[in-house]
């Protein structure tokens, strides 16, 4: 007993101390074992990118240094691991992707749509059934080669717009929402069976996709169904509490239909049927109090059913092997971006296994990227994503041999930078990093680059339903004094909501509702409310408003709440600050939990404000809803001249600073920060904006 | 022993179930999901896109269904892609834990090597000078926030002399292959490796001592001295081994530590470890990736116990089972 004591006593000893070796050697041992692990992980990928290097030497010329550095180091920000153009979601992936993909159109420093390696261009066509058409002709340069040596073709390109609009596609891309010819029925061929079933009608003989038996158990199956799904609203309705139980009639009156008394569930659900001409999808739709018709029926109803084969999008035609066109029902102000603003993707790579529907060999290739740009995938390891030049670059060869991409902590970037490690890094702009950089300018120099984007406090007008009462809000915002503390010279007070550096943005436009605490009270007290007991009350309530923001104690906005909260409190009216996660605030305004909030919004490249604004955006999180509004956006999507958009602009943003739902507070500017001892500083681009920047002239650049 | 063993492995299983249940509903719950939050600030999103997305990424079952699906996955070894990483968490995992592991374990291991032999001559010399300026120097370390030390550290060694670098795992711009390789490597992990031990060693060397304490007051060690054995064989071979008997414990409880990473160190030195990962996971809603590392987590954490149990009777003889 003793010995085998002793015996697994040594045993474990052991196991632990190899353990603790094991992780002791883990330095080299496990970096390399990390390397391996990641090799062998991507065996397709390895081999994919010797392939490149390969054809890259056989193509004869490798790149060489100019002068003392072959290799340009970027300090970027985390990675994701995920260079692929269709399915990236950080900046940072979609940075490295920029060198390695060329388009067929970029974005010139005003934002505006020019050649890179291909051409767009469109006209309006009449088309036989006399609509409008707008055809966009693609065409991409002839000649170019991808970085295995295979040709490009307008079939990469046409191969991408396949990917964007395929029905499982699951990026950022929002290609597949395009009024494009047939796309929608592309996207959309497959629907549940119940949705199929009730289009076609209860006459009809086609049993192609679905059988009589199941058309007939389908009808037979609405009116139970139906009541029950009439039955759920009506319970909805008094459980709200205004309607007694049991009285139908009363609950579809509240509900918007008139039904006479004595009325049945059933009936009331035969009276939304009446309404919505027996079109059963918009009625489960529009009036459920929660679930969807097809709920209360068989599950089988509710299966996927693939309605016909459609395999091909009609807008979208092959002319020859250099040019195609893509033809819009609708003009689209954005149309040049949305087709030709795209990385070109080699097909035969990445879209071998490539079907309708299947996309998992695309997503294969998302960490092996692939393309024809300016520099060639090699590996990613160690938080550094390592790129060679590519020889074969259609502008010509870059002049430094290797980019090396590297993680950086935001806070470390300018002291990497100053100690020679990095090149090229863009930390967040502060008045401390600008001092930092001058004291040191034989190491190093900076550019201030005007931020897309921009940050603003909205209002819910579900929350705050009386405009008076957002005005008065509006006019406790005092927000030059906030951002020039905060900012100084990196950032200045907007007007309207929209992002300055859109060509759109009218740059004349006055301040709508100056800080004025003597307005706000005149507001508040035009909206009802009145002083007792030093308490601004309405109906025996006081004014209360609840404002939601990110990382309050370093957030641009504090001051500005903080002089809103002690104006409200001498009013006699409360301002609550919730300080929250950004991972909290954004499901909380998103939600419409909150009746105000402090946000921003990044990357604008389009005026199109209708996802924002639109009654039915998908970001309309101040749920404002006017049909006025609605048409003035939807009328400048479909403006093609620009002085003529404007003018729209102008008027909507008007409008929308009128409803008081939303207030600009400032734009910002990035900063880029480029190392003297290391760059040859003249080879970078004479002007850099938010659109245009070293990457896009990168096959210049040169080191020292 | 092994009818325990087996008994315990069992009861391990069990807990695992409960643990996954609490994980899910727990990840379930968090505000805010990971289409929200990648969608977030693009205006471009419409209102079916965004349903499409939730279709696409699982998201728009139940609490109850979505965990079964995740359960009948992960029983057959299946624990999903990371929404984040657009990998199989298994190899998230795989890819991010040797950094990890090196620095957790290295310095779990340095901090052992002066932990033990420090916490003993601080209590062979209690209430010395030697004993005083041991535990001031633990408890200095105790109370240094990791972040501000670390950033102390950054401004002496890599901007100040320039002679570290101040984050990242290599330098980009050598292509060090080998020796070379490991010697950066080396470089990098050196701050990041004085931050762990220096902010670590504190509490584990109080431990020793005060186990070390103990045991000289016991009566077998006044024994040994009576009997009248050199110093060096009372303190060696009667006190020191029974002053182990805690610290397997503790080593024991060591084991995820190896694994889970840490958060603050990773990032200040940018550091790719599990820290970081599991912390962007919690922020965007990875709720594969949170999962699949909790169970990996837990698991470890029940080994961990169980093999200091054992250990325990091992070194313990009148413990028994």
């Amino acid at each position: 007993m003793k010995k085998m004591r002793q015996a697994l006593a040594l045993l474990l000893s052991v196991a632990m101390l190899t353990a603790l070796t094991a992780c002791g050697g883990g330095k080299d041992g496990g970096n390399t074992d990390g390397g391996n692990a990641g090799d062998s992980g991507n065996t397709e990928q390895s081999g994919g990118t010797e392939d490149n290097s390969g054809d890259a030497q056989d193509g004869g010329d490798e790149v060489q240094a100019t002068g003392t550095y072959d290799t340009l180091v970027i300090g970027t920000g985390d990675f994701e691991g995920v260079f692929s153009p269709y399915f990236y979601s950080s900046t940072y992936d979609n940075q490295v992707n920029d060198l390695i993909f060329a388009t067929v159109s970029r974005l010139n420093k005003d934002g505006e749509v020019v050649d890179d390696a291909g051409h767009v261009e469109v006209e309006e066509v009449k088309a036989e059934d006399g609509t409008t058409k707008y055809v966009y002709t693609v065409s991409i340069q002839e000649g170019m080669k991808f970085s295995d040596g295979e040709d490009v073709t307008i079939d990469d390109v046409i191969f991408s717009y396949y990917v964007f609009a395929d029905p499982t596609y699951d990026g950022m891309s929002t290609f597949n929402t395009l009024d494009i010819e047939g796309l929608a029925d592309y996207v959309n061929a497959q629907k549940p069976l119940w949705e199929a079933i009730s289009a076609a009608g209860q006459e009809n003989t086609d049993f192609s996709i679905w059988t009589e038996d199941q058309q007939k158990a389908f009808w037979e199956a609405v009116p139970a169904a139906g009541a029950s799904f009439a039955q759920e609203i009506v319970d909805y309705v008094v459980a709200s509490g205004d309607v007694e139980a049991g009285d139908i009639a009363a609950a579809a009156g509240a509900w918007g239909f008139e039904l006479e008394a004595g009325a049945t569930a059933e009936d009331f659900f035969n009276a939304m049927v009446a309404k919505y001409e027996n079109d059963l999808v918009a009625l489960s739709g529009t009036e459920t109090a929660g679930s969807s018709l097809v709920d209360f029926m068989d599950e089988s109803f509710a299966e996927m059913v693939e309605l016909a084969s459609v395999d091909t999008i009609t807008g979208i035609q092959k002319v020859d092997d250099y040019t195609c066109t893509v033809t819009f029902n609708t003009p689209n102000i954005s149309g040049d971006k949305q087709v030709a603003w795209l990385p070109i993707v080699p097909e035969h790579y990445y879209g071998a296994d490539f079907s309708k529907g299947h996309l998992e060999g695309v997503k294969e290739k998302n960490s092996a990227p692939m393309g024809s740009g300016p520099y060639v995938f090699d590996n990613y390891d160690n938080k550094i994503v390592s790129l060679k030049a590519n020889p074969d670059y259609f502008k010509g060869a870059p002049k430094i041999p290797n980019v090396k991409l590297q993680y950086v902590a935001d806070e470390a970037k300018v002291d990497t930078l100053l100690n020679g490690d990095i090149d090229i890094t863009d930390p967040p702009a502060s008045l401390e990093i600008i001092e930092e950089i001058e004291a040191s300018s034989d190491k190093a120099s900076y550019n201030l680059v005007d931020f897309a984007g921009y940050g603003y406090i909205g209002i819910n007008a579900e929350r705050i339903p009386d405009q008076n009462v957002r005005k008065g809000l509006m006019h406790l915002m005092n927000r030059a004094p906030a951002v020039s503390s905060y900012y100084g010279e990196l950032a200045h007070v907007i007007e309207r909501p929209m992002t300055p550096t859109l060509a759109e943005y009218p740059d004349d436009a006055k301040e709508y509702y100056g800080y004025d605490p003597a307005k706000a009270l005149e507001y508040f007290k035009a909206a009802g409310y009145e002083e007792k007991d030093g308490k601004l009350m309405k109906d025996g309530e006081q004014l209360v408003v609840e404002i939601g923001i990110g990382e309050l104690s370093t957030h641009p906005a504090k001051a500005i709440l903080t002089q809103m909260v002690s104006d409200m409190q001498g009013m006699g009216a409360e301002l609550v600050v919730q300080d929250m996660q950004f991972s909290n605030l954004s499901p909380a305004v998103t939600g419409g939990d909150l009746d105000m909030w402090v946000m921003a919004w990044g990357n604008s490249t389009d005026c199109d404000q209708t996802q924002m604004f639109g009654s039915k955006g998908g970001s309309n999180y101040q749920r404002y809803y006017s049909d006025e509004l609605d048409a003035v956006l939807e009328q400048i999507k479909l403006t093609v001249d620009f002085d003529e958009r404007c003018k729209l602009v102008e008027q909507s943003l008007d409008m929308i600073m009128d409803a008081a739902v939303y207030m600009p507070i400032y734009q910002r500017s990035d900063m880029e920060v480029y190392n003297a001892a290391t760059l040859n500083l003249e080879t970078l681009p004479e002007e850099t904006t938010s659109y245009y920047n070293y990457v896009h002239e990168i096959e210049t650049l040169e080191m020292q | 022993m092994r009818q325990y063993i087996i008994k315990r492995l069992l009861i391990c299983i069990l807990v695992l179930f409960g643990v996954s249940i609490l994980l899910y509903s727990i990840a379930h719950m968090v505000p805010g999901d990971y289409v929200s939050n990648i969608t977030a600030g693009n205006q471009n999103i419409t209102p079916e896109m965004e349903q499409r997305m939730r279709e696409a990424y699982g998201l728009d079952k139940g609490l109850v269904e979505g965990y079964f699906s995740w359960l009948g996955d992960a029983l057959h070894g299946d624990f999903g892609t990371s929404f984040v990483y657009k990998q199989p968490v298994v190899e998230v995992i795989g890819k991010y834990m040797p950094a990890t592991l090196a620095l957790a374990g290295i310095s779990m291991f340095l901090e052992l090597l002066l932990a033990i032999p420090l916490g003993i001559l601080a209590a062979r010399r209690q209430y010395s000078v030697t004993d005083y300026t041991i535990v001031a120097i633990a408890i200095i370390g105790i109370s240094l926030p990791s972040f501000f030390f670390a950033a102390v550290l950054k401004r002496i060694f890599a901007v100040g002399l320039g002679i570290l670098p101040v984050s990242g795992m290599v330098t980009a711009r050598v292509n060090y292959t080998g020796l070379a390789l490991f010697g950066d490597l080396a470089k990098h992990f050196i701050l990041p490796i004085t931050v762990f031990v220096i902010t670590g060693v504190g509490s584990y060397l109080r431990y020793v001592r005060t186990n070390m304490l103990e045991v000289l007051s016991a009566d077998y060690v006044r024994t040994a001295r009576a009997k009248g054995l050199p110093e060096r064989k009372v303190i060696g071979k009667h006190a020191f081994r029974n002053t182990l008997i805690p610290i397997v414990t503790l080593v024991g409880g060591m084991i995820p530590g190896l694994f889970s990473g840490a958060v603050i160190t990773e990032s200040i030195f940018a550091l790719e470890g599990l820290g970081n990962v599991a912390l962007k996971a919690v922020y965007a809603g990875d709720i594969p990736y949170l999962m699949g590392f909790n169970m990996f987590i837990a698991a470890l954490t029940l080994i961990g116990t169980l093999v200091s149990d054992i250990l325990y009777a091992v070194v313990d003889p009148r413990v028994r089972y």
